[in-house]
């Protein structure tokens, strides 16, 4: 009796789960111009629900939009950095035939045969952010670092008058860090050779190991006039480091990215800016390379039968600052990052 | 274990078997309707090919958890053996050779394990968590963060080898699950493993080896997590210290599902880690297909954990009180 009971129990839970489930159903696609199939797009990361990720994610959405409600856009991938997990995801969503894929790569290499069936398949692959170069996919969005670290340098050269000393805090080794410091010195080189950088420093991307390395450098050396840090973390260290030493005043910080932290840094003038990068744009430029590699039109292709599209497009990098903060939109913007469900 | 226990035993885990079976065909039946793209051959292959790794590796951890124990270190064996086998094979070490390394060094890790339990008297919990963690640092230090890429041709090509239609990953689990299938109800030392989970004083009274009981379960459930790198760099061609990332997780999520209790040894089987293993991957599966977010995945699980334990520990329960 008691058997039947339980039996009857979960039965009972699992019909009100599946019930739930069809009420969850992904933003259904509208009945939409009468002539328009309905078409569904992929976005897969790594490290589902990063912040970074959810800007990416809304910039796909509202391209979606723009193109009209016959276009369904779903974010899948693992909520852990895990290369192969992701490359599973891709193959999961692959059988499922959308009308495009989105990938943002864990890693250079894990990924490329699931692209590879992906594309096999007749399934448009673009590639943004984190790109997989040898995989096949038909285009890249991204940032480009380098141009990155030449803007950080650019600032950093107004901010100090075009001379002085300077340093970098980065993780060396890892590529889009040495192409960032690689812009900012090459830029600096260039435009002002009055400013020297006199010390690249490894904090490990770790906040507490750079405000070490940043007190060892502004105690030995008090004629550093600036840091850039070519990641997150580093800005807050050099921040830290500076005020236990009094030394805020003395010295411009430049960080990359974006955090809480560094708003808050910003905000009070602790670190005078930092260069982020435009992950909405890249997800929107992404879908929008997807949709036309879907779709071809008369124009040769350099990928048949896919749509032409270029093999690469950078969106931009600025300099954030406390000054463009005080703008409540602005602050808004970064206080209030996309919700994704 | 006397008689009555043993058929009360049995008893729980057919009903546990049978509400799993009927979970998998509801959840098949709805994904059915729901999606054209469920049933298809492509998919079915993606969806056993999605869960092929955990599946290896919740065969040991069924012996493991039905010892009494649990093991953690899977989690930092299977990215460091994808790595080892990669700088092996780089340097020339034959294809073999590498493996049998490989292996050799998850044995060792395994051995470790059980003697840093034993001697430090610690949970092993405590012990499996410390070494995966160290063994990631491991693999962290060793690569540098990126992934290992440009191994031998010949190794690359293994990826694409199909064996009856089946990639080399089905072959091994194919294989190992007979053979776990087979053993835990006719080998002596199988048996014992339940016996020495269910009462370690009364099995070390009856003579059996109880200390290289424990060492050998933890070594089958290293080597499974090695066999399940080497089967990862193969799939994908490269070797990454991300592998892996949280695979500890899913796979004791699998063995609980299955019914094997992770609060008290001696009472699991692997027929019901079979069954946990074809649900997990089911469900995996579906999120995807339907497009619901994955954030609703590890709810549903979670969920369905604790349904699992319930029933396991409920029917326990009811049966204790009867008898």
């Amino acid at each position: 009796m008691k058997r039947k009971i339980a039996l009857g129990l979960t039965l009972a839970v699992l019909a009100s789960g599946l019930a739930g489930c069809g009420n969850a159903a992904p933003q259904a696609s509208g009945t939409g111009g009468a002539a328009k199939s309905e078409e569904l797009y992929s976005m897969v990361v790594f490290t589902k629900g990063a912040e970074y990720f959810n800007w990416c994610y809304a910039g796909m959405k509202d391209a979606a939009a723009s193109i009209g409600d016959h276009i369904t856009v779903e974010l899948q991938g693992p909520a852990e950095w895990d290369a192969s997990l992701e490359a599973r995801t891709v193959e999961q969503v692959t059988a499922k035939n959308p009308t495009g894929i989105l990938v943002a790569s864990a890693d250079e290499t894990t990924l490329n045969a699931a692209i590879g069936k992906a594309l096999d398949a007749g399934i448009p692959v673009i590639g943004f952010d984190s790109d997989a170069a040898e995989s096949g996919r038909l285009s890249y969005v991204g940032t480009d670092n380098y141009d990155f670290g030449a803007t950080a340098a650019k600032s950093m050269a107004e901010m100090l008058g075009g001379e002085g000393e300077v340093a970098i805090c980065m993780v060396p080794g890892a590529i889009a860090q040495e192409e960032r410091a690689e812009g900012f010195k090459n830029w600096l080189e260039e435009n002002a050779p009055d400013i020297k950088v006199v010390s690249e420093l490894n904090d490990e991307g770790d906040v507490a190991k750079s405000e070490t390395v940043c007190t060892a450098l502004l105690q030995s050396n008090p004629n550093i006039k600036g840091i850039f840090s070519t990641h997150g973390y580093g800005a807050p260290g050099a921040a830290a480091a500076a005020r236990t030493l009094n030394m805020l005043e003395n010295v411009v910080i430049i960080g990359s990215d974006y955090s809480s932290a560094v708003i808050e840094l910003l905000q009070s003038g602790d670190i005078e800016g930092t260069v982020v990068d435009d992950p909405y744009l890249i997800g929107y430029e992404a879908f929008m390379l997807a949709y036309a590699a879907a779709h071809p039109t008369e124009v040769p292709s350099a990928n048949p039968p896919f749509g032409h599209v270029p093999p690469v497009i950078y969106g931009g990098s600025q300099l954030l600052t406390g000054e463009m903060l005080e703008d409540e939109a602005v602050l808004a913007k970064y206080q209030n990052p996309p919700a994704v469900n | 274990m006397n008689k009555r226990e043993r058929i009360f035993s049995v008893k729980q885990i057919n009903f546990h078997y049978l509400v799993l079976l009927l979970l998998i065909l509801i959840v098949t039946v709805v994904m059915a309707v729901r999606s054209p793209y469920f049933l298809t051959g492509s998919n079915l292959q993606v969806l056993i090919d999605t869960f092929i790794m955990e599946a290896i590796m919740a065969l040991g951890m069924t012996m493991v958890i039905i010892s009494g124990g649990i093991d953690l270190t899977i989690a930092g064996i299977l990215p460091f053996s994808s790595i080892v086998l990669a700088l092996l094979l780089m340097n020339k070490v034959p294809f073999a050779a590498a493996v049998l390394l490989v292996l050799l060094a998850a044995a060792v890790i395994g051995t470790i394990t059980n003697t840093l339990r034993r001697s430090l008297h610690l949970h092993p919990m405590v012990v499996t968590m410390a070494i995966a963690a160290v063994l990631k640092g491991v693999d962290l230090t060793i690569t540098g963060g990126s992934a290992i890429s440009g191994l031998p041709d010949s190794f690359v090509r293994l990826g694409s080898v199909r064996i009856l239609g089946m990639p080399v990953s089905w072959i091994v689990y194919i294989i190992l699950a007979i053979i776990f299938l087979y053993f835990s109800k006719n080998n002596r030392w199988f048996l014992q493993v339940f016996f020495v989970g269910g009462n370690e004083d009364a099995a070390r009274l009856s003579g059996i080896k109880v200390e290289a009981l424990y060492r050998n379960v933890y070594i089958i459930s290293a080597s499974l997590a090695a066999v399940a790198g080497i089967l990862t760099a193969i799939t994908y061609s490269s070797a990454s210290y991300s592998y892996g990332t949280n695979a500890d997780l899913r796979v004791i999520t699998t063995v609980a599902i299955g019914g094997t209790s992770l609060t008290h040894g001696g009472s699991g089987s692997v027929a019901g880690t079979l069954l946990g293993t074809l649900f997990m991957a089911i469900i995996y599966n579906a999120f995807v297909m339907s497009g619901i977010s994955t954030y609703y995945q590890d709810v549903v699980t979670g969920a369905f954990l604790i349904l699992a334990v319930l029933l396991s520990e409920g029917i326990k329960v009811l049966k204790e009180r009867k008898s």
